[in-house]
C-alpha cells in the first residue's frame, strides 16, 4: 500500500514538472511574432494556450496607441430618420460621449470611467483596423487571390456588422438617458479619430481630425442605462 | 548533477514564498475589490441582460449549447448582481487570507465568467489575474501547515514557479516587442502615448515633448522589461524589483492604468523570498530606533515657517495637517488666507495666494509661492527629502511651476460663510 502511494507522489511530482516545463514552452512560442515553428505549431498552440491560458502582452508594443477613437452619437427621431435617405445624416446635433469619461478619469484615477470608455476606443479600433488573424489573407489577396479577397472582405462586414450593434447598444443607452422625455427611433454613429501630432511638428501642429460614419441602428429600447450621462432636456 | 539536486530540494522541502503569495493574493483580491465597487454601480450596463455584454466568448469556447447554461446567471438582474457579490466574496477570502483555496476558485470562476460577458472591458492586468489565479489553485492554502518533503509542498513551488514564470514570459515579450517596434526604437513612443487622453494627464502633455524625457522614458521602460528575467537570477534582483514598482506606479498615476499596475507591483513583491523579508525585518528592526530619531522632528515652541493654504480647499486643508505632522509639533504654522488676514504682514496679495499656496521662512522673511513653496517644504522637512530628485527633475524641466498650477487650478472650492467677518478677507472672493 505504501509503495502505491509512493508511486503515486512520484507520479504526479513528476507529471506536474513535466506540465510545466510543457506549459511554458508552449506559452513562449505562443506569445512570440509569427515564426515558422510558431506556424506549424498552431494546432496544439490554438487547442492548448490559445483555448485555456490565452494571452496578449503586447501592451503598447510594438505600435503604441496614438489616436484618440472618440465615439460620436446622434439620435434621430422618426422624421430625421426619414430625411436621412434624402439629405443623409443631418451635420449637427452630434454628441461625444467618449470624451467626457476621459477627463473624469484624468481628475480621478480611483473610478470606473476608463472601463466604460474602453469599449467605445476598443470597438472603434477594431472597426478601423478590422479583424486581427487576417494579415496572411490580406497577403494572398493583394498577391492576387480572389478567394482571399473575398473571406477578407466577408470578415471584416461581419466583424463591423457586430460592432455596430454593439456600439449601439451605448448609443442607445446614451440617448435614453440623456433625453429622457423624447422619443427617438434610430442612434447614428460616427467614429472621430484625432491622430497623433508627428514628434518633429510636435510645437507646431495641431492634432489631424478625421471622422468615419459606423452606421444607424435602430434604437435598444431595453438596453441598461449607465447613469452617468445628465438629461439635457 | 549539485545543480539539479539543490532544483529538486528547493522543490520538495519546503513550501516557498509563502509571504509572497500572501501578498499576491492580498494584492489581486484588493484589486477585485476595487472592481467590484467601482464597476457595481454600472453592472446592468456592462453585463446584465440588457447590457452591453454578451456569449459570444463563451460559445467559442465551449460552444453553443454549454455557453446557454454558462451564460444563465446573466438572463437576470439578480443572477448578475449574485455573480458580483460572489466574486467580492471570494476577493475578501483572499484578502483576508480565510480558506484561500475557495476564495481563489470562487475568483477564478466569477472573475473568468465576467471578464467574458464583456471582452472589451479587460486589460493586460485582467489577463494575468486569469492565468495567475489558475496555478494560484495549487498553492497550500494561508495558514495552513504543510509537512515537509510532502506533495502539497511540491505542487505549491511548481505553481510558485509557474507564477515567476508568467511573468517573466509577459515582460520578456512585452520587452520584446516594444524593442521591434520603430516609435520604441526611435524613442518617441511615450510622446506618442501621452497625446492618447484614456492613457495620459494633459499637464504632462509637456514633459513628453521634451527629447531626453521621453527618449530616457521609453528606453527605460524596453530595457527594464527585456532584463527582467535575466535581472530575477543576479544580484540586481532587488533593484530591479523596486524598479518595476516605481515603474509601475508612474504607469498607474500618470497613464491611470491603475488595476493593472496593482496587479503588476502585487506580483513583483511575490518575487521576494521568504528569507529576505525576514532579513530586510531584521534590518528595518535594528535600523528602527536610530531612524525614528532622525526622522522624528524635535517638538519647538515657535515656528520656523508660515505656510499659508486655501481654507475653503478640502484638500489643501489636508495637506496643510499633513505637513504639520511631517514637520513636527509647533515646527510649521499653517493659516488658511480665507479665515485670517494675517498674509498682509508679509506683503503677499490675495489675489497671489488665490492661484498658489505660499511659504514664509520666518527666520529671513523669504517668501515662495507655489511650485517653489513646494520645494522649499521638501528642503526644510526630512520626512520629504526622498522627494527632491523628483521635484529637481521637475524644476529643471521646467515643468514644476505648469504641473503645480495645473493641480491648483483644479483644486475643488466650497466657501465658508462663517469666514466673512473681517472685511479685508471677503474681498478676496
Amino acid at each position: 500500500m505504501k509503495s502505491l502511494k509512493t508511486c503515486f507522489g512520484a507520479s504526479v511530482r513528476g507529471a506536474a514538472l513535466l506540465w510545466f516545463v510543457a506549459h511554458f514552452t508552449l506559452t513562449a512560442v505562443y506569445v512570440m511574432p509569427l515564426t515558422p515553428a510558431k506556424m506549424s505549431l498552431q494546432p496544439v498552440l490554438n487547442a492548448t494556450i490559445g483555448s485555456f491560458f490565452s494571452q496578449n502582452w503586447s501592451l503598447f508594443a510594438p505600435n503604441p496607441a496614438a489616436d484618440n477613437d472618440i465615439l460620436l452619437v446622434r439620435c434621430l427621431g422618426a422624421e430625421e430618420e426619414a430625411a436621412i435617405a434624402a439629405r443623409g445624416l443631418p451635420s449637427e446635433g452630434w454628441d461625444d460621449i467618449s470624451t467626457p469619461l476621459w477627463r473624469r478619469l484624468q481628475q480621478n484615477r480611483f473610478t470606473a470611467y476608463d472601463r466604460m470608455a474602453r469599449p467605445q476606443a476598443g470597438l472603434i479600433r477594431r472597426y478601423l483596423q478590422g479583424p486581427d488573424d487576417l494579415e496572411a489573407w490580406k497577403v494572398s489577396c493583394r498577391n492576387g487571390s480572389e478567394e482571399a479577397c473575398k473571406y477578407v472582405d466577408e470578415r471584416v462586414k461581419k466583424l463591423r456588422e457586430e460592432i455596430t450593434k454593439s456600439l449601439g447598444k451605448i448609443g442607445s443607452a446614451y440617448c435614453r438617458e440623456a433625453f429622457p422625455s423624447q422619443t427617438f427611433a434610430k442612434v447614428a454613429l460616427r467614429a472621430r479619430v484625432i491622430s497623433a501630432v508627428p514628434w518633429s511638428k510636435r510645437y507646431t501642429d495641431k492634432p489631424g481630425i478625421s471622422e468615419v460614419d459606423l452606421g444607424v441602428v435602430p434604437l435598444d429600447h431595453e438596453v441598461a442605462l449607465t447613469g452617468i450621462y445628465r438629461a439635457k432636456n | 548533477m549539485n545543480f539539479l539536486k539543490q532544483a529538486l530540494n528547493w522543490l520538495a522541502d519546503e513550501p516557498r514564498h509563502r509571504i509572497g503569495v500572501r501578498i499576491l493574493q492580498t494584492g489581486i483580491g484588493l484589486v477585485i475589490l476595487f472592481r467590484v465597487f467601482t464597476e457595481g454601480p454600472f453592472a446592468s450596463f456592462l453585463w446584465g441582460p440588457h447590457g452591453t455584454g454578451d456569449q459570444t466568448a463563451y460559445e467559442a469556447l465551449f460552444g453553443k449549447a454549454a455557453a446557454q447554461i454558462i451564460a444563465l446567471p446573466f438572463q437576470t438582474e439578480l443572477g448578475t448582481r449574485a455573480v458580483l457579490a460572489a466574486l467580492g466574496l471570494g476577493a475578501c477570502g483572499l484578502i483576508l487570507g480565510y480558506r484561500t483555496r475557495l476564495a481563489t476558485a470562487l475568483v477564478l470562476v466569477t472573475f473568468n465568467l465576467l471578464m467574458m460577458r464583456n471582452i472589451e472591458l479587460g486589460d493586460g492586468g485582467d489577463n494575468v489575474t486569469q492565468l495567475v489565479l489558475i496555478y494560484m489553485l495549487f498553492l497550500i492554502p494561508a495558514g495552513v501547515r504543510a509537512e515537509r518533503r510532502s506533495l502539497a509542498v511540491w505542487l505549491h513551488n511548481v505553481a510558485v514557479m509557474a507564477i515567476a514564470a508568467q511573468l517573466m514570459v509577459l515582460y520578456e515579450t512585452s520587452g520584446f516587442l516594444k524593442a521591434t517596434g520603430e516609435p520604441w526604437s526611435s524613442g518617441i513612443a511615450l510622446y506618442n502615448i501621452s497625446q492618447v487622453d484614456a492613457f495620459s494627464l494633459p499637464a504632462l502633455r509637456g514633459l513628453f515633448k521634451n527629447p531626453y524625457f521621453t527618449t530616457l522614458a521609453s528606453y527605460s521602460a524596453m530595457f527594464f522589461l527585456i532584463w527582467f528575467p535575466i535581472a530575477m537570477f543576479s544580484r540586481f534582483k532587488l533593484l530591479w524589483l523596486a524598479m518595476g514598482i516605481s515603474f509601475h506606479l508612474g504607469i498607474g498615476a500618470f497613464m491611470g492604468l491603475v488595476t493593472f499596475s496593482s496587479v503588476m507591483i502585487s506580483l513583483e513583491l511575490f518575487f521576494i523570498t521568504d528569507g529576505e523579508h525576514a532579513r530586510f525585518r531584521g534590518w528595518l528592526r535594528s535600523l528602527g530606533p536610530g531612524l525614528l530619531a532622525v526622522y522624528r522632528p524635535r517638538a519647538t515652541a515657535s515656528p520656523g515657517l508660515v505656510l499659508f493654504i486655501d481654507g475653503y480647499c478640502q484638500y489643501c486643508r489636508a495637506t496643510g495637517r499633513m505637513i504639520q505632522r511631517l514637520a513636527g509639533e509647533g515646527r510649521i504654522a499653517v493659516s488658511s488666507f480665507r479665515h485670517s488676514d494675517e498674509f498682509f504682514c508679509f506683503g503677499i496679495e490675495p489675489a497671489a495666494l488665490i492661484r498658489r499656496m505660499h511659504v514664509v521662512d520666518l527666520e529671513t522673511g523669504e517668501a515662495q509661492a507655489g511650485f517653489e513653496a513646494v520645494r522649499l517644504l521638501a528642503r526644510r522637512l526630512p520626512p520629504l527629502w526622498p522627494l527632491r530628485p523628483l521635484l529637481w527633475a521637475a524644476g529643471a524641466l521646467g515643468q514644476g511651476e505648469r504641473l503645480y498650477d495645473a493641480l491648483a487650478a483644479r483644486r475643488r472650492i466650497i466657501p465658508d460663510p462663517r469666514s466673512c467677518e473681517g472685511e479685508s478677507i471677503c474681498q478676496v472672493k
